[in-house]
């Protein structure tokens, strides 16, 4: 945390927020005493989870006004992938949000999959919707290993990383890759898991809802996490949903709107899963929201190994989908396929697309036009992050300034995806 | 979202509330999109709003499109979404040039208008 000057003037405080406070509640102006103080908090703060930058205005220990200020990480992925056929674009737009990179996958594949019209083998979908879960867990461990570290638990920090690591060893497992692995392609997935990654998620299931368990008993009788979360930036369900606030902050305030279960995409619709809700809105709501998403993850990854279907983990349309390496040196064919789709890249028929998914934030949604030719027009993300860091504000004003790490910890932005 | 007959119904709607507020209307994967008069954004927007058994009260995205070698070349796109019947709507807000604001229809859009700008593409009213 950075102090800039000690006092600021009136003007500056326009500058900060639409409404300064230059006036107390019963409307008589502020003594000398009570002048408001700005800092900086950021960008390069632990407690911001990233780049981001809040000019905080503070009156004594109270925060008056916040405002975020975004785009220190921004790396021009949208307008990069104007410049990258389809199949390429994937991994720009796996970066975006670090830690949900399947979810960004999804929602990218899903829509230039929607604009082919392409239907993917049953396999593939299961596939997608066990990597997607495996992916909510381990973003939601990385988010109570961080959080709880915000507000002291370090020990919470080394316990979730540990298991949010048992992911990862899957992930290079199935994909070859810990993190940005580029497993979805268009029409499915890269490649069927291997041999022994069904036993090994099986075991991590297993032993998921015991972890789970040890991370509440450290949490939910902790006098200081009670205490800081229970009726804490809290922010009235209505407002939420003027601000576009979706996911776990929204089910907190006791908004059941999941697109998993509200509008199924993939095999969801096949899956017995519940969505938690909240019912006051605050942080300790937060916490138990994704808490007890990460035992529903668990239940639908065991769900989709039960269910997995056997059959092409890839659809078979050599327009789109590389052929197999064995027809390469049987069919010409298949080798001119496979020429033109490296080199050149499929084309996409014109036309717009909006495809969203449910992400460990909330509604991650891709907008792709398409012009006929083998790159994407025009690509927009709806990042969930950016849209939810608009209630940061709510959360904070006329709460502690020490509560403003504990809500922007329990927010969890990334700004990877808010900058994009 | 609503269907071919749903969408022209609605587009019927608009322009005997606003006349000449929409301007075409198509669907496309699904998704049913209205073209509209960029003056008239904020009206059709807040019709869309208000209006009961519209209600598309949430807006999911909002983007600008660069649609050339199309006439007007430019869209501001805002992808609604009415959340009890899970229906989505997409309103193009049609320009040559940019000239529209649509400030007043929710608190979400401040943040999303200032990306736009960010982005150098065309920002109605920002």
């Amino acid at each position: 945390m950075s102090l800039g000057r000690d006092v600021i003037s009136r003007t500056d405080a326009e500058v900060i927020g639409s409404s300064p406070v230059e006036r107390t509640a019963a409307g008589e102006a502020l003594g000398p005493e009570q002048e408001l103080m700005t800092i900086n908090v950021g960008p390069h703060h632990p407690a911001t989870h990233g780049v981001l930058r809040l000019l905080v205005s503070l009156e004594g220990e109270v925060v008056r006004d916040l405002k975020p200020v975004v785009g220190y990480v921004h790396t021009g992925i949208e307008k990069n992938c104007e410049d990258k056929s389809y199949w390429k674009a994937i991994p720009f737009v796996e970066r975006m949000d670090y830690l949900s990179y399947f979810f960004n996958m999804e929602a990218f594949v899903g829509c230039v999959e929607r604009l082919l019209g392409l239907e993917i083998p049953p396999r593939a979908k299961y596939l997608r919707v066990l990597h997607l879960e495996l992916n909510r867990l381990h973003s939601h461990l990385v988010w109570l290993g961080t959080a709880a570290l915000d507000l002291g638990a370090m020990s919470m920090f080394f316990y979730c990383f540990r298991d949010r690591d048992r992911i990862l060893d899957l992930f290079e497992m199935s994909t070859g890759q810990r993190m940005h692995t580029r497993y979805f392609q268009v029409g499915g997935v890269f490649e069927d898991i291997p041999v022994g990654f069904e036993r090994n998620v099986r075991a991590f299931c297993a032993e998921m809802p015991s972890r789970i368990d040890q991370y509440e008993a450290i949490l939910n009788r902790n006098e200081i996490f009670l205490r800081r979360t229970r009726n804490v930036g809290v922010v009235p369900r209505q407002r939420l949903l003027d601000l576009g606030v979706t996911g776990p902050l929204l089910r907190a305030a006791g908004e059941p709107w999941d697109l998993r279960k509200v509008d199924p995409s993939l095999a969801y619709a096949d899956f017995d899963f519940q969505i938690p809700v909240g019912t006051v809105g605050d942080g300790y709501d937060r916490y138990r929201v994704r808490v007890q998403e990460m035992r529903e993850s668990v239940r639908i990854v065991e769900q989709a190994l039960d269910g997995l279907p056997e059959g092409p983990w890839i659809a078979d349309d050599r327009k789109v989908v590389l052929p197999p390496r064995d027809e390469l040196s049987t069919s010409m064919e298949a080798l001119i396929h496979h020429f033109k789709l490296v080199t050149e890249g499929f084309r996409v028929p014109p036309g717009e697309a909006y495809y969203a998914v449910e992400s460990p934030r909330g509604e991650l949604g891709c907008f792709v036009l398409a012009d006929g030719s083998a790159k994407p027009a025009r690509v927009h993300i709806r990042d969930p992050s950016f849209v939810n860091l608009q209630a940061l504000r709510d959360m904070c004003i006329d709460g502690y300034v020490a509560d403003l790490i504990q809500n922007l910890a329990m927010l969890d932005p990334i700004l990877g995806g808010i900058d994009r | 979202m609503p269907d071919a007959p749903g969408l022209e119904l609605i587009a019927r709607d608009l322009n005997e509330a606003a006349e000449g507020s929409v301007l075409g209307t198509y669907h496309e994967h699904g998704q049913a999109c209205l073209i509209v008069d960029p003056d008239r954004i904020l009206h059709v927007l807040g019709w869309l709003r208000d209006s009961p058994g519209q209600e598309y009260r949430f807006l999911c995205s909002l983007h600008g499109v660069d649609y050339l070698p199309a006439e007007p070349r430019f869209g501001v796109v805002y992808e609604l979404l009415n959340m009890p019947r899970v229906e989505r709507l997409r309103v193009r807000a049609a320009l040559a040039d940019p000239a529209a604001s649509a400030d007043d229809g929710a608190p979400g859009r401040t943040r999303s208008r200032r990306q736009l700008r960010l982005s150098g593409r065309g920002v109605p009213g920002a």
